[in-house]
């Protein structure tokens, strides 16, 4: 129970970051990083001490995200839901944009516009990448996608914050 | 014009995979003469430092 002390002091920032990345939501983000502890505390005995932790854990909050997705989805919609586990982190946000508050520069402060209106899957690489400095070969280790993949998302999601300075500078912001 | 495209998709990969040491000088020597691809890079490294100011804590109310 003291290494699992010692994970959440050093991780728990870092996760409850990753998830409001995939949901854009603060209140999910912290309900499922509760549950990403309990699901850590049952599998422990799963994590392969040879690789890195973060990794591992990302992928367990990813999963039940992805989980906690569609089962809230079911409960609003009953059209047909999609077969691509992916597509469950698609669901629109209309809550009050938590990356301006975790903005700390003016720079952040312009693309946390962008960042709530981005779709996840792009969101979620951003972070990872330039945030977490996780390399290419975890991230497809998180995701379950090849690095192609990973990487096409990196840039998509670089493209698409690079035109709010490009659009903002026109406008002499 | 096409080649500007590969510079931007080599630029781009620069920022996030490995690039060989003569990519890199490629990149350095394009940009020297190309105002529009450094503006590139210039605004992908500013994206890229931005995304790195992002602070989250897991106390919504201790950010405020």
């Amino acid at each position: 129970m003291e290494l699992l002390a010692d994970l959440v002091e050093r991780c728990q920032h870092r996760l409850v970051g990753y998830l409001l990345y995939l949901t854009g939501r603060r209140e999910y983000a912290e309900d499922l990083a509760q549950e990403t502890w309990i699901r850590v505390l049952q599998r422990g005995s799963q994590y392969n001490g040879r690789q890195r932790f973060d990794p591992w854990l990302f992928a367990i909050a990813r999963n039940l995200t992805i989980d906690y997705l569609r089962k809230k989805r079911k409960a609003v919609a009953t059209v047909s839901l999609p077969n691509d586990r992916d597509a469950m982190l698609l669901l629109p946000s209309s809550d009050p944009s938590p990356f301006e508050a975790a903005a700390r520069s003016e720079d952040a402060m312009r693309l946390a516009g962008r960042l709530q209106i981005l779709p996840p899957l792009y969101r979620e690489a951003l972070l990872l990448r330039f945030q977490e400095d996780l390399s290419l070969a975890e991230m497809a280790q998180v995701l379950g996608a090849p690095t192609t993949t990973v990487t096409s998302r990196i840039y998509r999601g670089l493209a698409a914050l690079r035109s709010a300075f490009e659009e903002g500078d026109s406008h002499g912001g | 014009m096409e080649g500007e495209k590969r510079f931007r998709e080599l630029i781009d990969r620069s920022f996030v995979e490995e690039v060989s040491e003569g990519e890199r000088q490629l990149i350095h020597d394009h940009i020297r003469d190309c105002d529009g691809c450094k503006r590139y890079v210039e605004l992908t490294a500013r994206t890229i430092r931005g995304l790195r100011e992002f602070t989250f804590t897991s106390e919504p109310d201790s950010n405020a």
